[in-house]
């Protein structure tokens, strides 16, 4: 009876805090929407060099141990910034502990990783580096064999002005890089421009939806999501496959026990499978489990439908680039360790 | 064989006696952009390339062993295949492959078309199979789209992937090198010691397994003629295709274009650097012993040998859909 009531109460404050937030954003309006989501908008102010560089490093494995594993490798920028995997592949074939986010408009989140122990982008690239279960290598290492590498020492000298290549110029130049990583223009960014055919009937109910129901109130602004710690399963538990605690590994309090950054829902069509599990395959599979376990609703087959429907509009433009063509090892760089 | 090298050394010679002339006649050519390659096809071709879902894990695709920024192999002794587990024998490079005479180390696939469904079905390597490659594409409307544009047909076929793969293979060739450029009547082009270096190469014989466009890609020759070579690799060559015992260890001649990328060398990948291949190549298939000079120079040369770098978009993949089988890295 207890646990009736706690959930009944959990899910008047959201919806209370939803509807607020529904008055706010208006519905069913075309016109530019304030704060609640926003359109995507473009990079400014990147050092192109830098980020250049940093184009060559997220792509480098040589920032592994074996030699074979790079940003690209779980950050796939042909599918989506992830690899679609429940959890990633390390070192070693290691079995990941939670899903890989992804890096597309990662520069909008407030804090890095899904449990937000990086401030920023700078700061979460070196964690993969030196991660045993991941990329295997260290910082020292990293930076030794970039050294060694004279087209890199080249660039890491007219970008930075320095001799020496140390890891906050690595991280520093990927971050860069990543920033880069916006996709603009989704059919959605059209219609909140004023574009009123850009979605169907379909998408536009899945919307208002989304709005009514209250996924707003955590997956809000220009990546919807990205902005705040909630907690998976607010209002009914979630049993996880993840051994992550979520942002109390960080603090030690027990309040943060399972609040994790929420996600973006940009490009969401394309980073299946999804939560910090990986556990739910399909958009119909997450929609599903957030309304039970995050408003205390079931949505109706009908209703899901148009939350993935009005989901699937937020797919923007990919990056576009050309390959980036890394600069050889010389004979004194550090051989790869792959099967050591 | 000691008469093909002085053969073919005093053919080279001779030409070499009309320095300062275009030699796009003798035994190494430049190499030439690419023709009639089918613009569409190559685009599908290229997506597949980069597509880890042609893998049991869903982690690797063509381009992780033959990476496309790295000169178009891994730069690993052997490479990683599905499960981590470690491979028998060196990823050839990619780049200028439709310049080779058939595919593979040991020759076994005919073309570009037939190696290309080799890793995919290789439980070493990509772990899965022809058929769940097709059901996975076949389950992508992107793919399907695609290659209905391409092949008029509803159903995807391996043979269709795999020609597919081929065709965007043919686009992936390096021309204007700087010993192409030389050999196109550029003078100034290789300094003097890349000028002695490329001399040597072709009176100590190097020339003679390593010629035609891709200097090398053309025939059998067997690892260790002069002096036994111990690799470390289980392969017996061409012996493992034909089970003739004169075919122990003879392996197809890797290409040397872009050898500066492709590290390390030798069908088991033993050798770390150039230095030491060319001292290995040396004394095992000439029976010469380079001084430390003439290593530098004929390594100086080599390295003349890195033409431009395929230039393209990194390909979008088309996603998959909810029935599309999951990948299963860790089953």
């Amino acid at each position: 009876m207890q646990r009736k009531k706690t959930r009944l109460l959990l899910s008047c404050y959201a919806i209370i805090a939803l509807m607020t937030l529904a008055v706010l954003v208006g519905v069913g309006s075309a016109g530019a929407e304030q704060k609640p989501v926003e359109p995507i908008a473009l990079a400014t102010g990147i050092d192109q060099g830098k980020a250049e560089l940093g184009k060559k490093l997220f792509f480098d494995p040589r920032l592994s141990k074996s030699g074979f594993i790079s940003c690209n490798s779980c950050h796939n920028l042909s599918m989506g910034g992830t690899d679609n995997l429940k959890t990633s592949i390390g070192h070693n074939w290691q079995q990941g502990p939670i899903n890989s986010p992804t890096v597309l408009n990662s520069s909008m989140n407030f804090v890095q990783f899904w449990d937000g122990r990086a401030k920023d982008l700078k700061d979460q690239a070196g964690g993969p580096i030196a991660n045993p279960g991941e990329m295997a290598f260290t910082h020292d290492l990293a930076e030794e064999v970039l050294q060694s590498i004279p087209g890199y020492v080249a660039e890491f000298k007219v970008v930075f002005g320095k001799d020496k290549i140390d890891i906050d110029q690595v991280t520093d130049a990927i971050a860069e890089f990543e920033k880069t990583l916006v996709t603009p223009n989704s059919r959605f960014d059209q219609w909140l421009k004023g574009d009123k055919d850009a979605l169907t009937a379909q998408e536009q109910s899945g919307y208002k939806l989304f709005r009514n129901s209250g996924c707003i109130s955590c997956h809000y602004g220009m990546a919807l999501g990205g902005g705040s710690f909630y907690k998976m399963g607010m209002v009914e538990e979630y049993t996880a496959t993840s051994p992550s605690e979520g942002r109390k590994d960080v603090t030690g309090k027990e309040e943060h026990y399972f609040m994790f950054k929420v996600p973006t829902l940009r490009n969401v069509e394309l980073t299946y499978p999804y939560f910090h599990d990986g556990e739910a395959e399909t958009l119909t599979e997450a929609v599903d489990t957030m309304a039970r376990h995050q408003l205390g609703k079931k949505f109706s087959r009908e209703e899901n439908s148009q939350l993935v429907a009005f989901l699937k509009t937020l797919t923007g433009e990919q990056p576009s680039f050309a390959l980036p063509i890394l600069p050889p090892s010389s004979d004194t760089t550090q051989r790869p360790k792959p099967f050591e | 064989m000691k008469v093909t090298i002085g053969v073919m050394s005093f053919l080279c010679v001779a030409m070499l006696g009309a320095a300062g002339h275009a030699e796009t006649d003798g035994p190494i050519k430049p190499i030439t952009p690419p023709t009639g390659i089918h613009e569409k096809k190559a685009e599908l071709g290229k997506k597949l390339f980069f597509d880890p879902r042609l893998s049991k894990s869903g982690f690797i695709s063509c381009n992780s062993c033959h990476n496309l920024s790295m000169g178009g192999s891994d730069n690993i002794k052997t490479s990683i295949g599905h499960n981590w587990q470690k491979g028998p024998i060196n990823a050839p490079t990619v780049l200028n492959s439709s310049l080779n005479f058939v595919q593979f180390w040991d020759g076994r696939a005919e073309t570009l078309k037939d190696q290309a469904g080799g890793p995919i079905a290789n439980p070493g390597e990509m772990a899965f199979t022809h058929d769940l490659a097709e059901e996975v594409l076949q389950s992508i409307p992107g793919y399907v789209a695609d290659f209905q544009a391409i092949y008029g047909k509803g159903q995807i076929d391996i043979d269709h992937i795999t020609d597919a793969i081929a065709e965007f293979e043919k686009t992936l060739v390096t021309p204007n090198s700087r010993l192409d450029q030389w050999l196109n009547g550029d003078e100034k082009v290789l300094n003097k010691e890349e000028l002695a270096g490329y001399k040597l190469f072709q009176d100590s014989g190097c020339i003679s397994c390593h010629y035609g466009e891709a200097m090398g890609g053309t025939s059998f020759q067997k690892m260790g003629i002069m002096e036994e070579y111990n690799s470390k690799s289980p392969a017996k060559g061409r012996m493992a295709v034909t089970g003739k015992d004169e075919d122990r260890f003879a392996f197809k001649v890797p290409t040397l274009r872009n050898v500066e990328l492709t590290y390390p060398y030798f069908h088991d990948g033993e050798a770390e650097t150039l230095t030491e291949a060319v001292d290995v190549m040396g004394r095992l298939q000439l029976g010469t012993k380079f001084t430390a000079e003439q290593n530098a120079q004929i390594v100086a040369f080599l390295k003349t040998l890195t033409g431009d770098q395929p230039t393209f978009t990194l390909p979008i993949l088309p996603p998959s859909t909810d029935s599309t089988p999951r990948p299963k890295p860790f089953e």
